[in-house]
């Protein structure tokens, strides 16, 4: 890390001290508000993905979000929080490419105050309430400079109708590994076949490294999801696909999953257009991709298609009740 | 005070299809030492007094943020093959006369307007130090710790960010003056020799941009394909916005350009889209291990 910003309301605060102190030689910049530098007009986010700079903030207002629907895994009560803004990955097909001016990493140090507020929320239902994590970022890309995933799981253990998913393609396991298994977790990676990892994930551990942490946490005793979203259109889709859904089969214990769900690549039309803006190079947005109400997403025939296959595929190694087909 | 020593500049290779540099300072002492070491010779240029070499325009705006804003906003304007712009400048600060760091803040002192580059890494910006610079519509000699005081910094920042992004516009200051130093004792020839400080730190943040801002092959192609097309086949500009997002999307499925002469024969924008529409969709996709 290069440049931090430190907003002058959180200079003292221990997280940011901690963090500050791990990178001595980094810039230290005092600003008022994050969202002075974040959504500043005039930004290049491809060239900022380059060399981005750490921002550390105070995360006031509402902190906890209703999920979009569509967005559970079986829950009634479906909620998201981000405690960091944007991703240290560079997936050429995520709606975070398109959704901030600036391509520079938030962390909100307050990690208290989302604690409160999801114990608030989850107080509020009788029913289990979802908290989800990985909505704008990867719950544990940056967990060794932010060290979040403790805090929130010290947090969790304490609140058993309460379900957190960690969303994420990461390796940093440690934290994870270093205490025992919470029942009312679940990590969960997303998965694709390592030929479209390696052209459209970039940055990102390879589906083997995937393959080997999602092992090492269900030997834990972790609850783990896959993410088979979003699915990439290819030619040789079923071979891709076919290939992968073989390797993770073998690798997993998949009767122990908690859950898997599967969607086909889409995107609101304005994310789509940002995107196109953006990367006008990238192949995978060269693609035939239609509008469909306010979604982009491939032609019905290619995304049924792509949808049957994996879902023939999964229904061989996992239970209806495991599966949630995002729509 | 630091010893200062003159710079020799290698001369930079400006090669076609790469943005200019615009280096702009406010005054004549100022230019000096940029207009040697980079070989630069006047350009008259009606309004603006403007130098120009290879790859880099020197652009001397005058004093005060106004001079520099309109200066800066008439160049850009005109000049839309300048890719980055670096302003360059004497400052009054608590820190070292001779020291010189990088902006990493501008405020207009006068309106409360922030500014925040996006910053070099710091292998790329010769590690210097980075500081706010306040611009102030008239002398401060207030040299307050952390801050460095100066005139054009927000004109340069309100023109220039209208045309480029944050991490194009860079500012790189000179300690001129400062509360044992003060601007009352400031020889104006002093800021050349000031200046011939920063001209390393200047050079490095060129190169830096340079390597960042790469000529794209693609849109070239795509540019030149629309040209020849558009000669022979009458667009308007929709059409050729969604012929252009053809091209490109025809170059990054199958790595090379259409066929351009058939397209050349066809009778009009809608059959040229229909056939390249259809060649696009013909083309397969796939990701090989």
């Amino acid at each position: 890390m290069d440049t931090i910003y430190i907003e002058r309301s959180v200079l003292s605060h221990p997280r940011a001290l901690r963090i500050c102190n791990r990178f001595p030689d980094a810039r230290h910049i005092t600003i008022e508000r994050h969202s002075d530098l974040f959504n500043a007009r005039s930004q290049d986010f491809r060239q900022q993905k380059k060399n981005p700079s750490l921002i550390l903030a105070y995360k006031a207002g509402k902190r906890v979000h209703a999920t979009p629907p569509g967005y559970h895994i079986g829950g009634q009560h479906n909620y998201y929080f981000s405690h960091m803004l944007n991703c240290i990955y560079d997936c050429r097909y995520c709606f975070l490419q398109g959704m901030y001016q600036s391509a520079n990493h938030v962390v909100f140090v307050n990690s208290e105050d989302f604690m409160t507020d999801i114990r608030s929320t989850a107080g509020q239902h009788s029913a289990d309430s979802w908290y989800f994590s990985g909505y704008d970022c990867d719950s544990l890309a940056l967990d060794p400079v932010t060290q979040f995933v403790d805090d929130c799981l010290d947090h969790f253990s304490e609140l058993p109708n309460a379900w957190l998913e960690l969303r994420t393609k990461s390796t940093q396991i440690r934290p994870l590994l270093k205490r025992a298994a919470l029942p009312n977790v679940v990590v969960a990676y997303s998965v694709s076949p390592q030929p479209i990892i390696a052209a459209e994930e970039h940055g990102t551990p390879s589906l083997a490294k995937r393959l080997d942490a999602l092992g090492r946490l269900q030997a834990h005793g972790w609850k783990i999801g896959l993410r088979f979203d979003p699915l990439l259109h290819a030619d040789n889709f079923n071979d891709l696909y076919g290939e992968m859904f073989d390797t993770v089969f073998r690798q997993l214990d998949m009767s122990a999953v908690h859950s898997v769900s599967l969607g086909v690549f889409r995107l609101p039309r304005g994310f789509h257009k940002r995107l196109v803006r953006l990367y006008p190079d990238a192949r995978l947005l060269a693609a035939p991709i239609e509008q469909r109400g306010a979604m982009m997403s491939y032609p019905e025939a290619t995304t049924d298609a792509m949808r049957s296959f994996c879902l023939a595929r999964l229904k061989t190694a996992i239970r209806p009740e495991q599966l949630f087909p995002c729509s | 005070m630091p010893v200062l020593i003159p710079v020799t500049v290698t001369q930079f290779r400006y090669t076609d299809g790469m943005s200019l540099v615009c280096i702009s300072t406010a005054l004549a002492a100022e230019s000096r030492p940029f207009i040697d070491a980079l070989n630069l010779r006047h350009v008259h240029t009606r309004g603006i007094r403007l130098y120009a070499g290879d790859g880099f325009l020197l652009l001397q705006t005058g004093l005060g943020k106004l001079q520099a804003a309109s200066a800066m906003a008439a160049l850009l304007h005109s000049r839309p093959d300048v890719g980055a712009v670096l302003n360059a400048g004497v400052c009054g600060s608590a820190a070292e006369i001779g020291s010189v760091h990088l902006a990493h803040e501008v405020v207009d002192v006068a309106t409360g307007r922030r500014w925040f580059p996006h910053l070099p890494p710091q292998r790329h910006a010769g590690q210097l130090p980075s500081c706010a610079v306040h611009t102030c519509d008239n002398v401060d000699i207030s040299y307050r710790d952390g801050v460095l005081f100066d005139m054009e910094a927000a004109g340069i920042a309100m023109a220039a960010s209208t045309y480029l992004s944050s991490d194009a516009i860079q500012y790189v200051k000179v300690v001129s003056d400062n509360s044992s130093a003060t601007l009352a004792a400031f020889e104006p020839a002093r800021a050349s020799e000031l200046m011939s400080a920063c001209l390393p730190a200047v050079m490095t943040l060129c190169d830096w941009f340079r390597q960042n801002h790469l000529a794209d092959d693609s849109a070239r192609i795509i540019e030149s394909c629309s040209r020849d097309i558009l000669g022979k086949v009458r667009h308007s500009v929709s059409d050729t916005r969604q012929l252009q997002r053809l091209l490109q999307r025809h170059l990054s499925l199958a790595g090379r350009a259409p066929d351009i002469s058939t397209l050349q024969r066809l009778g009009s924008a809608r059959q040229v889209r229909a056939r390249l529409q259809q060649a696009v969709q013909a083309i397969t996709l796939r990701y090989e291990p």
